[in-house]
């Protein structure tokens, strides 16, 4: 699969998040403005498939039931009120999946453009995430402390947060990111990522470069307690410039390999070396 | 590069002791025996009195000796924050206060003060239970009789069963003067908001972790062991309200955060309330009036206050009280999300 994406990334000259859709979608059409997909959402039926066309989009909406939410990658925009998450998943139980999305302006305590909060499955496929901020707590773009969350080919750009310019998770949630990019996120705590308390994650074929925070960790900081920690891998990923960091007393473990880090990388406390790493 | 600064920790204030100097503890000896003799001290001045006609008829009896005080534990205390790299200047201080567990009237929503320090998810989360369900504080906190607390929290796994987690501090805290810098009671000489704010700083590894704000929901559930939910104020109103109103019916707790502190309406002294901030729900009502019914919000600002004192003088709020009420289309247009717990 990931072959594959990377095959028409090199023949139309895409990038995480500029993915065109091969296929048209087939669902309830929605139209661009504000709250008109607040309001389609609301009367979607469960499992229901909504087509969003090209256009801005005036978003904050609670997702409560099962649904996809497809787009015209880099045309359909969901940009945020400035009063909370553009899309917030809070219910169990429910399987939402996003495509080609981008997600702008959100601002909200956790999770500006995203947040999920429930046992339920969040499914991200070429989406943008940019100039979204978190101004309390973190996650400027995406916030999860629960379930599971699939991110592939996206990007990350440009986001801020406290904790997790880009992205924070926490509590117990299952984290995937493949053939995704973190590029100009900051926060005081993990530039582009945080990851806490008892999440596991993996990021795959991720590029992360120009991402900032004042303490080690501009790509990723891990914080645990004394009870539990995270669990991050990184496989086939790029640091560029940007450091991975931990907390002290109580960080997180995470496995780098096949990945090119910088060369103090993989000494970093809690970084364990799983081969196959280029330093540069 | 530029940090964010963008958490409301409490504005510092002097704080006025405001035990009766006659029930003060004469003369404790500086050093770890400090709890233990203050609690001893406190005690007669809080007992009950009774009248004269109701006094015991039996002969008084004489106090046997009294065993020494244990030894106090000192344990290893979690570091304080930092704020772009540097340390608070708060330093550690042995309680010679004489301050004790719970003061005259136990746990109240009205004890609870946030300090220095940007965690008022923290704060207002404790402020929230001590509101709907005080005893989940009580039986949450173990006295050791030695100086220490031992504190339980709940974890949540992945399944949503709850593992408790037991978390043991001293009574040593940051202060800043005379006065706890973070977490402190309303009641100068009251220690339970201070040790479940150490107790979770240790759980977390230090005050710095609980420092760069968090989540109130997560809070409630570390206390309770039941899961947390958020809403936002954007959607159904209807359905929020009717979930508040449960909330309130049946006494579970809830908090409020406020959204970007850029916004104008949050610079509005008159408004009272203060962006990127936590606040406690302590219930909602609906008023008749007349033919119409009215929708109101109580909340309260875990400062201790609801204004900055600037801004209670720019307004004339002399009273400045922690606790206000809202219409719920006001609470709607100031808060951003409601997290419900259990």
């Amino acid at each position: 699969m990931l072959a594959m994406w990377l095959l028409w990334a090199a023949v139309v000259g895409a990038g995480p998040g500029e993915n065109a859709r091969m296929t048209p979608c087939t669902g309830t059409p929605v139209a661009p403005g504000a709250g008109t997909l607040a309001k389609a959402v609301a009367s979607a039926p469960a499992g229901a498939t909504l087509c969003l066309a090209a256009g801005e989009y005036v978003a904050l909406v609670e997702i409560e039931r099962s649904v996809t939410l497809i787009g015209v990658a880099g045309r359909t925009v969901l940009k945020g009120t400035g009063r909370g998450s553009i899309l917030g998943l809070h219910e169990d139980g429910l399987d939402v999946r996003l495509e080609g999305l981008t997600f702008t302006g959100g601002v909200a305590r956790q999770g500006g453009a995203l947040a999920l909060g429930a046992q339920s499955r969040l499914n991200v496929t070429d989406c943008t995430f940019t100039g979204n901020r978190a101004g309390e707590y973190g996650g400027g773009a995406l916030f999860a402390n629960r379930g599971e969350l699939t991110v592939s080919g996206c990007r990350f750009e440009g986001n801020r947060g406290v904790q997790g310019g880009a992205v924070l998770l926490d509590g117990v949630v299952r984290a995937r990111f493949e053939g995704c990019a973190f590029t100009g996120n900051q926060a005081e705590q993990g530039g582009a990522v945080r990851a806490r308390e008892g999440a596991m994650a993996t990021f795959r074929s991720v590029t992360f470069g120009g991402n900032a925070s004042p303490v080690p960790g501009s790509a990723l900081r891990v914080a645990g307690s004394s009870s539990r920690t995270p669990t991050v891998t990184l496989e086939g990923c790029t640091l560029g410039a940007d450091t991975l960091g931990a907390d002290e007393p109580y960080g997180g473990q995470v496995r780098v390999k096949d990945s090119t880090v910088p060369k103090d990388t993989l000494t970093v406390r809690g970084v364990v070396d799983a081969g196959g790493n280029v330093l540069k | 590069m530029q940090t964010l600064q963008t958490k409301q920790a409490a504005e510092p204030q002097k704080v006025t002791p405001k035990v009766d100097v006659a029930r003060k503890p004469a003369a404790l000896t500086p050093g770890a025996q400090g709890f233990e003799a203050g609690r001893a001290a406190l005690s007669p001045a809080s007992a009950p009195l009774k009248p004269a006609s109701m006094a015991p008829q039996a002969p008084a009896k004489t106090d046997p000796v009294k065993a020494p005080p244990p030894p106090q534990r000192d344990l290893p205390d979690p570091a304080v924050v930092k704020k772009d790299g540097v340390a608070d200047p708060y330093a550690y201080q042995k309680n010679t206060r004489g301050a004790a567990l719970y003061g005259t009237n136990g746990v109240q929503v009205s004890d609870v003060r946030q300090g220095a320090i940007g965690d008022c998810f923290l704060a207002a989360a404790l402020a929230a239970v001590a509101g709907t369900n005080p005893s989940a504080i009580t039986g949450a906190i173990k006295d050791n009789g030695d100086g220490t607390y031992t504190v339980r929290f709940y974890n949540l796994d992945w399944s949503g069963s709850k593992k408790a987690e037991s978390i043991t501090v001293d009574a040593d805290l940051p202060m800043n003067g005379d006065a706890p810098a973070y977490a402190k009671s309303t009641e100068s000489l009251e220690l339970w908001p201070s040790i479940l704010e150490k107790a979770y700083a240790q759980w977390k590894g230090s005050y710095d972790a609980i420092g760069h704000g968090g989540n109130a929901g997560d809070v409630m559930e570390a206390l309770t062991g039941e899961r947390s939910r958020s809403k936002s104020t954007g959607g159904d109103t209807d359905a929020l309200w009717t979930r508040m109103k449960e909330a309130t019916e049946q006494k579970k707790p809830m908090c409020a955060g406020s959204g970007d502190k850029d916004d104008a309406k949050y610079k509005d002294p008159k408004a009272g309330v203060y962006g990127w901030h936590a606040y406690t729900v302590l219930g909602v009502e609906e008023k008749k009036n007349g033919d119409t019914t009215e929708k109101l919000v109580k909340l309260r600002n875990p400062w201790a206050v609801r204004r900055r004192s600037a801004d209670a003088a720019a307004v004339g709020d002399a009273e400045n009280k922690a606790e206000f009420t809202l219409t719920y289309a006001e609470f709607r247009r100031l808060y951003d999300d409601v997290y419900f717990n259990g």
